[in-house]
């Protein structure tokens, strides 16, 4: 009876499905459209938020053609086992995540990657719908009786997680979502990880509760308990989540030979600081390290560092964090490297201070990451392609005052990517440091993957108006040139904690 | 209820009716108590049990994106027992467009469809949820007339507030009132036992202690009228004489089934405010 439900469904949605179908290809379409017209490429955007909103009016399509709450659907009085209903509307669903699949295996398809190429990618980002997309919405679905109350539901759905986020965002010190217990680091992917483990969880339960006893009151206190505590995982505690991930390490011990070195502590009076979100009247105060003992060809990476002032007496003052630094380690970089890290502190605290030593503790959690590729590309109209990197291309900048790198490749990237144009022959170089960083060490050979393609770009000006660096601009020089591209792995996260004595602060 | 009876259960609006259908067909579950159906605890109804019952309601809704004849063809497989010729004879009876949408059929054909889609498979208990409302006579007519021809191969469960169609049909009648069953018998005694009746006494003064059983008494004069509960022929003479009535005349008269409703229904909403106060 599975497949006789499944044919009535269908039967029902087929136009709405070819809609959808369409829908979900329309990006690829403005895609190739905007490589003829970029008037077109305004609309990917739109478009991709559109097929994703479409997902789940689909979904909900599907499920509340035999709506479990109510009292009036005809199907509850038939002799249809409701196991069979079930696996109808999964199967149905399965559909769906098939067409997303077809759709995004058309889209790395159409970018030049062969389909083995693009497989992969297309799964991870299916994956990745299917946790934070098509299951929510069949739990959705499953306990409303209309389209409406589950668009209202789910807007209301968004505005607790939201609200959350927000108090989240208040709770760890106002304005800046950077101040996340797990955000904007590679580690992040354990709050992710356990909001989507909650929500395949909070999914099974509603559908297991709503398709044997059809108790939709008990179902909707399970479902709001799944938004609260998925959004809840944005508090997963720092110290908790990297003291797991430092035992994730692939290599432990090729930290064993880093060192910290805090050398001294400045006050930053340099007029470019960015202030957003410091009070007006703060201090840009400097922290100064030396760093030691990185292997070749690696990269250091300041995943987080607390910053506690602490007076004589033993009294903390004050806890801040600092600015996040990244720090590279090749051929060119002697043994011992500099790094700098800036944070604020507010007018009251500089005033006990003056005058009265201190000592200023850092905690950082580092990870170190090793390059797992090198490949060049020629500066003028280069093309590369490989499975780490993915499809590269060099262009011309209009102004012909730089040169454009850009690579995309299926699924998600690579954690770190430096690059360096360069003329191997004249040792003219443009560094692109701090370069490409944004890491994710979660375990697994292929992540989840918020889109199908994932993509990076520098951009390489000959001339450098701050450092005052130029690179030769002559077609001989530009002929020869190239670019060097690094890509770096995790390869260890750990701690490490300096402390710095401070007389006076001047 | 007896098989092959025709049960009707009777009550004004917001009586009950309709809640105690879901609950039998496992469509609400009971805060306390059960009910059974073939012997089955109403919660745990399987498609075994379903395949044998047929249910019609108001305001049950169908697929509306289908076609009637699309409908039938996605019911069939579910019951064994779907006769084939009968959903000819019954769409045929009653005159269905069956390739036209369900959305875009009339209440009344739409509750055509509902029991066409109900009958066809002879269910063994045929439940109806209030299913003349808003039907015209002429669709009530041929509506009563679908479910006759089948009657006697059933049994039919009826839920309405509209007598006049159950009055000759019912077997059975049960009344709810406000979730309480009132009373429940067979149609032949409980019009036996309600008669309308009219006293002319001898003396207008004479004071009468109505006993409960009279419903809905009426007095003008010398003249006293009542629908009387528990008629029995020879002891309506030997009531009277023991409450001490003296009269010159006396009519008694049979009641229909709304007299019997309305009575009913008044002398308990008398009695639920005789309990207020």
């Amino acid at each position: 009876m599975i497949l006789h439900i499944l044919r009535k469904d269908w039967k029902l949605l087929w136009r709405p499905f070819l809609a959808f179908a369409f829908i979900q290809v329309l990006p690829t379409l403005l895609h190739k459209g905007s490589e003829a017209s970029n008037q077109l490429e305004f609309l990917i955007f739109p478009a991709t938020v559109v097929a994703m909103i479409a997902i789940v009016l689909m979904v909900i399509a599907v499920v509340q053609q035999d709506a479990l709450p109510g009292l009036t659907q005809d199907w509850l009085i038939r002799p249809i086992r409701r196991a069979d209903l079930l696996a109808a509307k999964l199967l149905f669903v399965g559909i769906v995540q098939l067409t997303i699949l077809a759709a995004d295996t058309l889209q790395i398809f159409t970018r030049g990657f062969s389909f083995r190429e693009a497989l992969p990618g297309a799964l991870a980002h299916n994956l990745y719908f299917g946790v934070i997309l098509t299951l929510p919405a069949m739990c959705v679905a499953a306990v409303t009786e209309t389209l409406v109350e589950a668009v209202i539901a789910c807007a209301a759905v968004f505005l607790v997680g939201i609200s959350i986020d927000v108090f989240a965002v208040f709770l760890h010190g106002g304005s800046e979502y950077l101040r996340r217990p797990s955000g904007t680091s590679g580690i992040d992917w354990m709050g992710n990880y356990a909001g989507q483990s909650i929500l395949i969880c909070t999914t099974f339960f509603v559908l297991w509760t709503q398709y044997s006893r059809r108790s939709t009151s008990v179902s909707r206190v399970i479902t709001v308990s799944g938004v609260i505590c998925f959004s809840l995982c944005l508090f997963l505690p720092w110290q908790l989540c990297f003291a797991l991930q430092e035992k994730l390490s692939p290599q432990p011990a090729a930290a064993a030979s880093v060192a910290l070195d805090l050398t001294s502590l400045s006050i930053d009076k340099s007029p470019t600081v960015e202030r957003s979100g410091a009070p007006l009247d703060a201090t840009h105060l400097l922290l100064q390290f030396a760093a030691t003992g990185m292997p070749e060809h690696s990269v250091l990476k300041n995943d987080r560092s607390a910053i506690r002032l602490i007076t004589s007496q033993g009294e903390q003052i004050y806890t801040t964090e600092g600015g996040n630094w990244i720090l590279k380690k090749d051929a060119t970089t002697g043994n011992k490297d500099t790094i700098k890290q800036g944070f604020f502190v507010p007018a009251k605290i500089m005033q006990r201070l003056s005058g009265e030593p201190f000592r200023v503790e850092v905690s950082s959690s580092l990870t170190l990451l090793s390059r797992s590729g090198q490949y060049f590309i020629a500066a003028q109209n280069g093309a590369l392609q490989n499975h780490n990197v993915g499809r590269c291309q060099t262009l011309s900048g209009r102004s012909g005052a730089a040169i454009i790198l850009r690579c995309v490749r299926p699924g998600n990237g690579n954690s770190c990517i430096h690059t360096v144009l360069q003329n191997p022959l004249t040792g003219h170089q443009v560094d692109s440091l701090p370069g490409w960083c944004t890491p994710d060490y979660s375990p697994g050979l292929e992540r989840a993957s918020r889109d199908p393609l994932s993509s990076f770009g520098e951009t390489f000006f000959f001339h450098d108006p701050l450092s005052g660096t130029t690179f030769p601009t002559d077609e001989a020089n530009l002929l020869r040139s190239q670019i060097s591209i690094s890509t770096f792995e995790p390869t260890a996260h750990f701690h490490r904690v300096e402390s710095l004595p401070v007389s006076a602060i001047f | 209820m007896a098989a092959g009876s025709a049960f009707a259960l009777v009550g004004a609006n917001g009586a009950g009716k309709t809640t105690t259908i879901k609950l039998l067909m496992n469509i609400l579950q009971p805060d306390r108590g059960s009910a059974t159906i073939f012997g089955v605890d109403s919660r745990r109804l399987s498609p075994r049990e379903l395949a044998k019952i047929g249910y019609v309601s108001e305001n049950q809704k169908l697929p509306s994106a289908l076609t009637l004849n699309e409908y039938l063809a996605y019911l069939r497989p579910f019951y064994p027992t779907w006769d084939k010729d009968l959903e000819r004879t019954v769409l045929k009876l009653f005159r269905l467009p069956a390739d036209r949408k369900i959305s875009q059929l009339s209440h009344g054909n739409r509750m055509k469809a509902a029991l066409s889609c109900a009958l066809c498979y002879h269910p063994q208990l045929l439940v109806l949820d209030e299913p003349f409302n808003g039907l015209d006579p002429l669709i009530r007519d041929e509506f009563m007339d679908g479910i006759l021809r089948q009657a006697d191969q059933m049994t039919v469960f009826i839920s309405t507030h509209d007598l006049a169609d159950i009055e000759t049909f019912a077997t059975d009648i049960a009344f709810l009132n406000e979730g309480q069953l009132l009373f429940q018998e067979s149609m032949e005694s409980l019009m036996g036992r309600f008669r309308s009746i009219c006293i002319t006494l001898d003396d207008d003064a004479t004071p009468i202690n109505a006993p409960p059983h009279w419903l809905n008494i009426r007095r003008s004069g010398s003249v006293v009228a009542f629908t009387h509960s528990r008629f029995k022929n020879d002891d309506l003479a030997e009531e009277l004489a023991a409450m001490g009535v003296v009269y010159r005349h006396l009519d008694v008269e049979s009641v229909n089934l709304r007299t019997v409703f309305t009575s009913s229904a008044r002398a308990a909403v008398e009695m639920a405010q005789g309990d207020c106060k």
